[in-house]
């Protein structure tokens, strides 16, 4: 017997054997690539194939940059795009064609839509970053200059470069605060491998995006991010929805901060008319047991007087918590 | 001859490397292949019958005929069993 074609033989029973299809949990990764990964780059093929343009945010793009060579690497459950206002009826076709729909309503504030389906992760469709106050157009138009191109599932796929990473970094850390451990962890390792110069940059990004508060109040979520914001000569800031985001207050004492850093009496009657006449779409999903008439009439306005003293009180608490932090 | 090949709805797949990486959306499934798998993969990705497939294995792994084909076989049942393949 051949014995060069008796080894291949054996060779290609094992490769068969474990060539065999390997299934794994959506949510595991495989070594070095996940099936987040994988749908990022496959969905990124066909917007830039339909002429839209995105950038895709966090997962791949923070994994490599801030957990590289980590024994305990990032894990996503979900792809989040930053998506120009042009691209997005091409971004909604592409969703649709693969069976995606649109979750939920988006409420005053939100930055994102979700689009769900089933067998297949999430993805965020982002407008633009949150905290950030400047318009989406002036967003994008800045971040896109700050893109870099990263391989991802085996393709190029746009990310944000290292300073317009590092404002992400902080402003998602105000976004969530102290109860979504990973967004804190994020931010430690970005201030430990991010440098003072890429720190600077993203600082003068936040500012030119109308989101230093944001941007403050993310980084003196901890020590390093304090000592940070010394360095860079940012003061400590006393935006009230900063606060609430960061101490996780509630929906009601949010609302409240939106009408406290608004600026003008007629952004501030803005604010408090939703708050009290929200979207027909989101009253609908706040009391889907009610018809529309009786919770406009009675129940909102109602849950309205009743709770904001309480909401004023946590507002207050959470003020105070983030300026005793800085 | 009867044409085998891969699922086009609800079925991505990308070549990194020497793997494949599939995505079945309708199993909720992420499957990975190496090797001949990677190489049946690509044939059925662009079609072939099954003679051309079993060809294809004993010219790349210099085997014989019958292992080949019971190889195939053994593959091909998994794809349908999870139902990537069609004819």
């Amino acid at each position: 017997m051949d014995r060069c074609k008796s080894t291949r033989r054996a060779d290609v029973d094992r490769e068969m054997r474990a060539a065999h299809l390997r299934t794994r949990a959506m949510q595991a990764p495989m070594p070095c690539i996940s099936a987040v990964d994988l749908v990022a780059r496959v969905l990124f093929e066909e917007i830039t194939a339909e002429g839209g343009e995105a950038i895709l945010l966090k997962g791949a793009s923070f994994a490599s940059t801030l957990y590289e060579d980590d024994e305990a690497p990032r894990l996503s459950v979900d792809v989040d795009l930053l998506v120009p206002a042009g691209a997005l009826e091409v971004v909604a076709s592409v969703l649709h064609r693969r069976g995606y729909f649109a979750s939920g309503s988006r409420a005053r504030g939100d930055h994102a839509t979700t689009w769900r389906r089933e067998g297949l992760p999430a993805v965020d469709v982002h407008d633009t970053l949150g905290g950030l106050r400047a318009p989406p157009e002036r967003v994008w138009k800045a971040l896109r200059k700050h893109r870099r191109p990263l391989q991802v599932a085996g393709g190029s796929i746009s990310t944000l470069d290292v300073p317009a990473l590092a404002l992400h970094v902080a402003v998602h850390a105000t976004q969530h605060g102290q109860a979504t451990g990973r967004t804190i962890t994020d931010l430690q390792r970005a201030l430990v491998r991010i440098d003072d110069a890429d720190w600077c940059l993203a600082r003068e990004l936040a500012r030119d995006l109308d989101g230093l508060d944001s941007f403050a109040t993310g980084l003196r979520l901890v020590p390093a991010g304090r000592e940070l914001a010394e360095r860079l000569g940012i003061p400590p800031v006393d935006s009230a929805i900063a606060a609430a985001r960061a101490e996780n207050a509630s929906g009601r004492a949010r609302l409240l901060a939106h009408v406290s850093d608004a600026r003008g009496l007629s952004a501030r009657l803005w604010w408090i008319r939703w708050a009290i006449v929200p979207p027909r779409v989101v009253m609908r999903e706040w009391y889907p047991d009610q018809p529309l008439g009786t919770a406009y009439i009675v129940r909102r306005p109602l849950r309205v007087v009743m709770r904001t003293p309480r909401a004023m009180r946590e507002l207050k608490r959470v003020r105070r918590a983030t300026r005793d932090r800085a | 001859m009867k044409t085998l090949s891969l699922r086009q709805q609800d079925l991505d797949w990308r070549q990194i490397g020497d793997e494949i990486v599939a995505l079945d959306a309708r199993g909720a499934a992420y499957l990975g292949l190496r090797g001949s798998g990677a190489v049946l993969w690509r044939l059925l990705a662009d079609s072939a019958t099954w003679d051309e497939i079993v060809t294809a294995l004993v010219e790349t792994y210099e085997i014989d005929r019958t292992r080949a084909a019971e190889d195939v076989g053994r593959f091909l049942a998994i794809l349908n069993e999870r139902g990537l393949l069609v004819s």
